[in-house]
């Protein structure tokens, strides 16, 4: 056959294409194109989702471990309050045993039995003072209480307050920011839901065609674009020290 | 609008309002997690305070009792003494009596000082209502037991409420999940035009079940 009879073409082909191949060839190519565009925001969603479970995790950690801080912090300002009232108590039944010893003293004294009086001389002298150096501040009459009653409460505060171990101990304040932390984790944990809502529509997006593939697509940059705003001023506002009760 | 269409806007407004509830649940969820640590640290914190307040307790009972058995133990040793000063006299020894009476005052001279020392003596709540009557320690020890106890009752309010809003925090995880079969059915109804009604009709008795187990849960 003559290849100039169908102007170089081969036999049974067309040899310029129709308006209607031009069209569904134009029409499958803006499809691809909206397809990849439709990945590429997918992608983006999917990263910005993972950041956002990342640091709903990282939240969620540092809201466990502040709270084990404080629940440890307590046990230790426990323990060394059982530390100060077992010495304030000894220092105060060391006062009282002095106390009972110098009365007891001072009343054979002033017995009219010479060696009695030479007695209590000796308790009052020489027994008192050395008993009176384990009674702490006891000793010396302080702290009372109204009723005259040594004020043990009040020397087991004196004693935690002389001790930098522990005030330096804050477990409320601790509390409190484990509180602030675990609000900040609700939030992140909710938008890390709504960034996974955005996803599915997206999903929809790629499968779907024609009118409501771009429903499902706008949806879910709306969703997308809502949740990204509500992220990052989220974590504006509590990397700023914010929601604190 | 054709038939089909008005299918595929159910299914979309179906799958909107999948989105808020799931959105709604899994705040509730979270909250309820967040809850449910906080009920967790306060039973835990009220252990260590009841344990650290018996503990505190115990010092200050020992304290108070040997300051009560003081008094006691020494008025009855000055008790004694008078009883032997006076059989002293009776049998003519007073210089024995006089040694005896000296050491009947030094007793009382020390139970006057621990009672002066002595918190139950002293206090108008648990004082001897007489001037040779006895503290009321019973009631004393019953007050520090009720301190201690109502300690044990919030632990114990604490850890119900632990265990309430951990039951709670599972049925919302129960509920998401079936949001998420939702979601699934609906995503399938968008794609498939045979079954869209069947899979449509599926998720929405789905979604229906999910808010008003969600309701359920949020109101009991």
């Amino acid at each position: 056959m003559d290849p100039d009879a169908t102007g170089g073409a081969p036999i049974g082909l067309p040899t310029q294409p129709s308006g209607e191949i031009l069209e569904a060839v134009a029409s499958e190519s803006e499809h691809d194109r909206l397809g990849i565009a439709i990945a590429i925001v997918l992608a983006i969603v999917a990263v910005t989702a993972a950041f956002a479970a990342w640091r709903t995790s990282v939240v969620s950690s540092q809201v466990s471990d502040t709270n084990r801080t404080a629940l440890i912090d307590v046990s230790k300002q426990q323990a060394m309050h059982q530390i100060d009232a077992n010495a304030a108590y000894t220092e105060a039944s060391y006062g009282v045993d002095t106390a009972m010893k110098k009365a007891y003293g001072e009343s054979l004294k002033s017995s009219q039995v010479p060696a009695l009086q030479i007695l209590g001389s000796t308790i009052t002298n020489a027994l008192v003072p050395t008993m009176s150096t384990l009674a702490g501040p006891f000793a010396a009459g302080a702290p009372l209480t109204p009723a005259g009653t040594y004020d043990v409460a009040k020397r087991i505060e004196e004693l935690g307050n002389a001790n930098p171990s522990y005030t330096a101990l804050n477990p409320q304040a601790e509390f409190a920011e484990a509180d602030r932390l675990a609000r900040e984790k609700t939030w992140l944990t909710v938008l890390s839901v709504l960034f996974a809502i955005a996803l599915f529509w997206l999903g929809m997006a790629e499968i779907t065609a024609g009118r409501w593939r771009w429903v499902n697509l706008v949806t879910g940059i709306i969703i997308f674009v809502v949740t990204l705003g509500m992220f990052g001023a989220v974590e504006l506002f509590f990397l700023s020290g914010g929601g604190a009760a | 609008m054709s038939n089909p269409d008005r299918g595929r806007r159910l299914v979309v407004v179906l799958t909107l309002i999948t989105t808020i509830v799931a959105a709604v649940v899994a705040g509730l969820s979270v909250d309820a997690g967040t809850r449910q640590d906080a009920a967790n640290r306060e039973s835990e914190y009220l252990v260590l305070i009841a344990t650290n307040q018996t503990v505190s307790d115990i010092g200050a009972e020992n304290y108070q009792t040997s300051l009560v058995s003081d008094v006691v133990s020494n008025s009855a040793d000055g008790l004694a003494h008078d009883m032997a000063a006076l059989q002293l006299a009776a049998t003519g020894d007073a210089s024995g009596a006089l040694t005896v009476t000296a050491l009947a005052n030094g007793s009382r001279a020390r139970a006057d000082a621990a009672r002066k020392l002595s918190d139950l003596y002293q206090s108008p709540k648990w004082g001897p209502t007489s001037a040779d009557g006895f503290p009321d320690v019973k009631g004393y020890f019953a007050a520090q037991a009720d301190a201690e106890q109502a300690i044990v009752t919030r632990q114990n309010q604490a850890s119900d409420t632990y265990n309430a809003w951990s039951a709670k925090g599972d049925t919302y995880v129960a509920i998401l999940s079936v949001l998420a079969v939702t979601f699934f059915l609906l995503g399938l109804a968008q794609v498939s035009k045979r079954m869209r009604t069947f899979l449509a009709t599926c998720a929405g008795g789905l979604l229906l079940v999910s808010i008003v187990w969600t309701a359920g849960v949020l109101t009991a």
